[in-house]
């Protein structure tokens, strides 16, 4: 079994049957429809949202079949896969003995952290052989829109270069030396490029570090992804990295288009038959709208789409039955109506972490052997 | 015609400034474009853009409506046959129009391009601009047919000798793979580095580029399946000595000029002397001494050959393809039903679409059979490279049609000095620790003081 083969498995096992392969195909290459960002919310999957945009479909449809052929997954009676008891056992022993990328969190960081990286990378190339007086070099990110924000920065800064690169040098030295910072540094450090010193590839990495290039891929992901998280959070102590992130975390970026107009109309007291005649499209289109609203925004309010008493009900069958299978639900409360129960069902889920709770349920081990894990790379 | 690494491209650059005049550049090579680029723009000129199906909808309307602006227009023969693309060039005016890799559009070539053949008629669209056509390989026969295809009646011809006399010359036989591999390592112990070393499959590029990476060379493989970022890497790894070898595939070409490559190494027969050629020509563009290793062993010639005949349709292959396309079924039926490569399937469709007259199977089953011959003749003339007893230049002058010319270090026929066993370089840069390296980057520490 390699790294991305156990990645999937554990997203097909949170799928528990309830979505198909594509499903999964369209969450990891970040898919921007309703469906697929309520599947990754709704399955606790968001951490996956988005990891590999450029994976082929065919690559992917290989893995999944790889897998089949091993017996590591079957399809249940409505053709959608399950991951065997085998399948399970498998992915146990495979993070028993690799690392585990709990910071991941693609939802949030997945494309934003795609350009922040480019950012980064270029503003310390250009930084560090200007520096040296060396004003020819080749670029390592040959993104137009990336190359002038560079230089748009580098013309409007009033600091000298050399403050805007010590300060780079000491930010990321911070971070790299807080104590919860969850793996190797060296993830990141070896990619960046300088003056004398070009990035390594991923295959290099491997080498270095004595793991798969897919393994390197998804712990630099995860390493990026917590660096992400903690500029957002402490942005007191990194501001010019925050300075480098923060345009590209838009809170309306997370709804697709024509969710965030739908929001607009129930915020000015529409409900759904107005909205869905006003904007001339079919009633489930706005249910869904509402569905990717209850995942992602806690202040939407359910009393208009279910009382509080059938909310109660649901949640409790839900709960009990551990299942999101919707026609379960049905069956025990035959009042409440199919978009009544995915709502619920949103709602409970929108900020559950499933992700790390998978984690910790289903590959529960203790720290030491986590650490084991984790690179043996020299210092 | 110029020999690889002579400096083709200040050709149109430097008529561009004298003239004050726009210049078009067709290439075929994709994946160079946007090095060529990179080149321009690391010499300081900015207005310069490539124009292919590499680029975002986005990126190609921005360059579209920008013509007027760009000095350099890199542009692949597949744009040039959108229309909306040339009615946007005949607004503006070209000065030069050139056509890189010229060989590719004759037949006899090796690299042929059937979306070559158009390039006559785009060219009188936009009003007939002087043509400059670049090649660092093509025999007399290529020459002319470049000509032709080109409608040009009167050309001014500007030959160079093929020969790069800096460049010394070996064949290295073995019995077996499992031999190769190891006269490849002796090799990369003796010849100098930084060099490049040829594979005709990307696979055994990877897995030997694994393996010797894994023996403590600085090696990466480097070829079309490598995504784009990591290529980006791997070129300035080179460029800046971080890599001594780099394993490529025949044909992918490097698009970044490096001028002290010591030695190109083959591990697989090239399919033609003009290929074989051009690749050594990477070595020694500094004018200093540099070798040329090809490793042979005993059937290396079914690999060229066999892609030859896979690149060719059968006759009842070619049949079938023009009943089907006649009766106007989809392309991609077509392809799947008669099990046709990509190349085949583009080959076909380019001259259905030109002459869809009766008789037109026996007229393609025809021109198919007259172009693998000479493929096969091609691969043959690369064999007696190999096996030749006298004189490995004097080979080569021939194939061109040039009268050889002797030189004082040749080939090993004529009898070369063993070179001086290379210190193995240490791989510290691999090895440091993260704080070593971000000191390093930030150009912290001592080991940059030197500069
Ligand atoms: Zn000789």
């Amino acid at each position: 079994m390699n790294y991305s083969e156990a990645i999937y498995l554990i997203g097909l096992d949170l799928f528990n049957g309830e979505r198909t392969d594509s499903a999964l195909y369209h969450l990891i290459t970040g898919k921007k429809t309703s469906q697929t960002i309520q599947d990754a919310h709704l399955f606790g999957l968001s951490p996956l949202f988005s990891i590999v945009p450029n994976l082929k479909r065919k690559q992917f449809d290989e893995t999944i079949h790889h897998l089949k052929a091993q017996n590591f997954l079957i399809l249940n009676e409505t053709s959608k896969s399950l991951v065997t008891d085998h399948g399970k056992e498998k992915v146990r022993h495979f993070f028993a003995e690799h690392y585990f990328p709990a910071d991941l969190d693609g939802w949030r960081y997945g494309d934003a952290g795609r350009i922040f990286w480019g950012r980064v990378s270029l503003l310390i190339q250009t930084l560090s052989n200007l520096t040296q007086n060396e004003s020819r070099f080749f670029p390592v990110e040959r993104d137009r829109q990336i190359q002038s924000w560079v230089k748009d920065q580098l013309i409007h800064s009033k600091s000298a270069k050399k403050t805007l690169f010590d300060q780079l040098y000491l930010e990321w030295k911070a971070l790299f030396q807080s104590t919860d910072f969850p793996d190797d540094p060296l993830l990141i450090v070896q990619k960046f490029s300088g003056w004398n010193l070009i990035g390594l590839t991923y295959d290099q990495q491997a080498d270095s570090l004595s793991c798969s290039p897919d393994e390197v891929y998804y712990r630099f992901i995860n390493a990026l992804h917590y660096s992400l998280a903690k500029i957002v959070g402490k942005k007191e102590d990194y501001p010019m990295l925050h300075h480098i992130l923060k345009d590209l975390l838009k809170q309306d970026q997370l709804f697709t288009v024509s969710t965030a107009e739908t929001k607009r109309l129930l915020d000015n007291g529409m409900d759904l038959i107005e909205i869905s005649r006003k904007r001339r499209l079919k009633p489930s289109t706005i249910e869904d709208h509402i569905l990717e609203l209850a995942l992602l925004d806690r202040t939407l309010e359910k009393k208009p789409f279910v009382s509080e008493e059938l909310y109660t009900a649901i949640s409790e069958v839900a709960a009990r039955s551990g299942s999101k299978r919707l026609k379960v639900i049905k069956e025990a409360i035959p009042d409440a109506d199919y978009f009544q129960i995915r709502f619920v069902l949103a709602k409970e889920n929108g900020e559950a972490n499933q992700w790390n709770s998978y984690y910790r349920k289903n590959l529960a081990l203790n720290s030491s052997e986590k650490d084991k894990g984790r690179s043996s790379a020299t210092f | 015609m110029l020999p690889t690494g002579t400096g083709k491209s200040l050709c149109f650059q430097y008529p561009s400034y004298v003239n004050n005049m726009r210049v078009i550049i067709v290439s075929p090579l994709l994946s160079l474009m946007q090095d060529q680029v990179e080149q321009i723009k690391y010499r300081g000129e900015k207005s310069v853009a490539a124009l292919n199906s590499f680029l975002s909808y986005q990126e190609k309307k921005e360059v579209m409506y920008n013509l007027k602006n760009i000095r350099f227009l890199f542009i692949s023969p597949e744009m040039l046959n959108v229309r909306e693309v040339r009615q946007e060039l005949r607004k503006v005016s070209y000065g030069l129009f050139v056509v890189d890799e010229a060989h590719c559009i004759s037949q006899w070539g090796p690299d042929f391009r059937p979306d070559y053949l158009m390039l006559g008629k785009i060219i009188k669209e936009l009003g007939s601009p002087v043509v400059l056509a670049l090649t660092a390989t093509a025999t007399a026969q290529v020459r002319k047919d470049i000509m032709e295809k080109l409608q040009i009646q009167d050309a001014a011809q500007c030959i160079y000798s093929i020969n790069r006399s800096n460049i010394a010359l070996t064949v290295l036989t073995s019995d077996s793979p499992e031999e190769k591999k190891s006269e490849l390592e002796s090799a990369m112990e003796t010849y100098p580095s930084p060099g490049i070393i040829y594979f005709s499959s990307k696979r055994t590029a990877d897995e030997l580029a694994d393996y010797f990476s894994k023996k403590g060379f600085l090696t990466s493989s480097y070829h079309g399946d490598v995504e784009q970022d990591q290529r980006i890497l791997i070129q300035q790894q080179f460029l800046q000595g971080q890599l001594n070898w780099i394993f490529a595939t025949n044909a992918f070409g490097m698009g970044i000029n490096k001028e002290n490559v010591k030695t190109v190494i083959h591990f697989h027969m090239p399919s033609s002397v003009e290929n074989f050629v051009q690749e050594i020509g990477r070595a020694g563009r500094d004018g200093s001494n540099a070798q040329s290793i090809l490793l042979y062993s005993k059937g290396d010639e079914v690999i060229p050959m066999q892609l030859a005949e896979s690149e060719t349709p059968g006759s009842s292959q070619i049949r079938e393809f023009y009943r089907m396309a006649s009766a106007r079924h989809d392309t991609n039926t077509i392809q799947q039903e008669l099990f046709l490569s990509d190349t085949q399937m583009r080959v076909l469709l380019h001259y259905f679409n030109e002459e869809p007259s009766p008789g037109w199977e026996n007229k393609i089953i025809e021109k198919l059979t007259s172009r693998f011959l000479a493929k096969k003749k091609k691969i043959v003339e690369m064999k007696e490279y190999v096996d030749n007893d006298s004189c490995r230049r004097e080979m080569i002058y021939r194939a061109f049609g040039e009268v050889p010319v002797n030189q004082e270090r040749c080939c090993d026929l004529c009898g070369l000095s063993k070179p001086a066993v290379q210190e193995r370089p240490d791989r510290n840069a691999q090895s440091l620790g993260w704080l070593e390296r971000l000191d390093q980057i930030f150009n912290r520490g001592g080991q940059t003081e030197s500069k």
